[in-house]
């Protein structure tokens, strides 16, 4: 038989036993608005440790890590499959972009003509700012802030700090495809869109960076 | 009873889960970990290098949402080695995780973030050293979840039921762990209760409960907060904790508090500050206060050097002069 300390206070006990019914009867549509990857990355991950660089790990690798912090750090079902789809989704992405680089090396002939696999350039027809900075607001301003400036609130606990984009020098150096490329398989601490993203996407998100002012 | 309930009910989930689960490989089985590193110049002592600590963790999903992780402790070069958790997690309901096996007891957050490539400041704070004895991990099960309470903000909560200390009447709580085959036919069961909050603070409370000295019937409370703010390389955060240790002379009272701050000047340097003290009201030679500062060098983002200097002070006669200064390097792999 279980037996408490003498004079324990049992009310804090009990009160969790009646939190516990109450969370297992809750029911899914009463939950919240599902959040993104990005935003579940920025506000958690580095609340106890300095935050890992997105290529840290492989895919698989980070199946497992983000199972064993999501549970060390209670995130909700919906912030866990977010940031899993964020971190190991950009893995897959790095991966296959890997892999098709690698396919390309072999064949430089046949692919030459078509550019990056998975990355559609910008053309003529590109783009919408109103699409690009929607997108840009839900994946990009954690790290890079609402300007561009790399000043997001994710900023501070990643070295090396995000890009500032706004930085009229800096973007001159990167080229269209080398925006897109970074964009679709990420770059030091900054993860791969190329699976949360489409090409198109990836591609108007890349113009409304190109139009951010310092 | 309710030790019971939850850990029949966890462990017939968990026996279900390994019977209905998709097969399906180890997934991404990895072996990560930490080290620390430090040198020690104590005040009127001798000085020296420590190989603290060397934990190597293995992780990785089994079955479906069977989850399974341990980490093995080499601490001091070798001198000790320890089975810091090993535990099976079954992942898969919404708001529920049922963990069994050795875990760390969640009370509060410093025994949970106590690994020193997360913890910004060498050592132990006073009171999570003899009040709650950090690391303090025990075998048993626990139940484990978060619910949304706003976007990017949730409640959580953590149940446990665990073997619990066990040890002389009135002892030292420090060495009442490892209680890892139950001598007794008690239980401790515990909890804590926490609200997170997307701008940057969180705020709990845990209670934890059971006897540990079975024939004289002799038990030990303890209550705690525990509460943290980040905003922008800015943290501070603060944690207390209060045992009641029954005793044949009546009722002991060991009290710890903590409080710690820090600033991420560039990404490369942090001063922090930390005071901890810890009182037992009646055996005043337990009564020390501590104020380490120093700062924290990131050569990268897996690993740190912190230099820090440690006042102690303690009010016993003669006064023990123990001040130390710490260089500590630290990798989280």
């Amino acid at each position: 038989m279980f037996a408490l300390a003498k004079g324990s206070k049992e009310t804090p006990l009990v009160g969790l036993g009646a939190l516990l019914l109450a969370l297992l009867v809750v029911p899914a549509s009463a939950q919240q608005q599902k959040p993104s990857g990005a935003d579940v990355w920025s506000t958690n991950c580095g609340r106890c440790h300095r935050v890992r660089a997105v290529d840290a790990y492989t895919a698989s690798q980070w199946e497992s890590v983000v199972t064993h912090m999501a549970l060390t750090a209670r995130l909700t079902y919906d912030e866990t499959q977010a940031v899993r789809e964020f971190l190991v989704g950009a893995a897959q992405a790095r991966e296959r972009a890997a892999s098709s680089a690698a396919s390309a090396s072999r064949q430089p002939l046949r692919l030459a003509s078509r550019g990056n696999v998975g990355v559609v350039p910008l053309d003529s027809r590109c783009c919408d700012p109103t699409v690009g900075g929607a997108i840009f607001k839900a994946q990009c301003v954690a790290c890079h802030g609402p300007g561009g400036k790399g000043n997001g609130p994710a900023a501070a606990a990643l070295n090396p700090r995000p890009a500032n984009l706004a930085d009229a020098a800096r973007m001159e150096k990167l080229s269209d495809d080398s925006l897109l490329q970074i964009v679709t398989a990420g770059r030091l601490t900054m993860p791969g869109y190329g699976r949360t993203l489409t090409p198109e996407q990836v591609r108007e998100v890349v113009a409304y960076v190109r139009g951010l002012k310092p | 009873m309710i030790a019971k309930t939850i850990g029949l009910s966890s462990m017939l989930a968990l026996g279900c889960t390994l019977l209905l689960a998709p097969a399906a490989n180890g997934q991404g089985l990895m072996v990560t970990g930490y080290a620390n590193i430090e040198y020690i110049n104590p005040q009127g002592g001798t000085h020296t290098f420590d190989a603290h600590n060397l934990n190597l963790i293995l992780i990785g999903k089994l079955r479906g949402d069977l989850f399974a992780a341990g980490e093995i402790e080499y601490e001091h070069g070798g001198e000790e080695i320890a089975l810091e958790y090993a535990y099976l997690a079954f992942t898969r309901w919404r708001n529920l995780n049922i963990v069994a096996g050795k875990f760390i007891v969640p009370f509060g957050s410093f025994n949970v973030n106590h690994p020193a490539w997360i913890n910004k400041v060498p050592g132990r704070p006073f009171g999570f050293d003899r009040v709650l004895p950090a690391t303090y991990n025990d075998i048993g099960v626990m139940l484990r979840g978060a619910l949304p309470a706003g976007f990017l903000s949730r409640v959580t909560y953590d149940v446990w039921a665990v073997n619990g200390l066990a040890g002389a009447p009135g002892g030292d709580l420090r060495g009442m762990r490892d209680n890892l085959i139950d001598v007794d036919k008690s239980k401790s069961l515990g909890g804590r209760l926490a609200f997170v909050h997307r701008l940057g603070f969180e705020i709990a409370a845990s209670v934890l409960t059971g006897t540990y000295n079975d024939s004289l019937g002799l038990g030990v409370t303890m209550i705690g907060a525990d509460a943290a703010f980040q905003r922008s390389g800015f943290e501070i955060k603060g944690e207390v904790v209060q045992a009641t240790q029954q005793a044949p002379g009546g009722d002991l009272k060991k009290n710890g508090f903590y409080a710690q701050t820090s600033y991420l000047v560039v990404a490369w340097l942090e001063p922090t500050v930390r005071y901890s003290q810890m009182d037992f009201p009646g055996a005043s030679n337990r009564d020390l206060r501590e104020i380490s500062a120093g700062v924290s060098l990131y050569p990268s983002d897996i690993g740190a050097l912190r230099l820090f200097y440690r006042i102690n002070g303690e009010r016993s006669v003669p006064e023990v002069k123990d001040n130390q200064f710490i260089a500590q390097f630290t990798v989280g792999f």
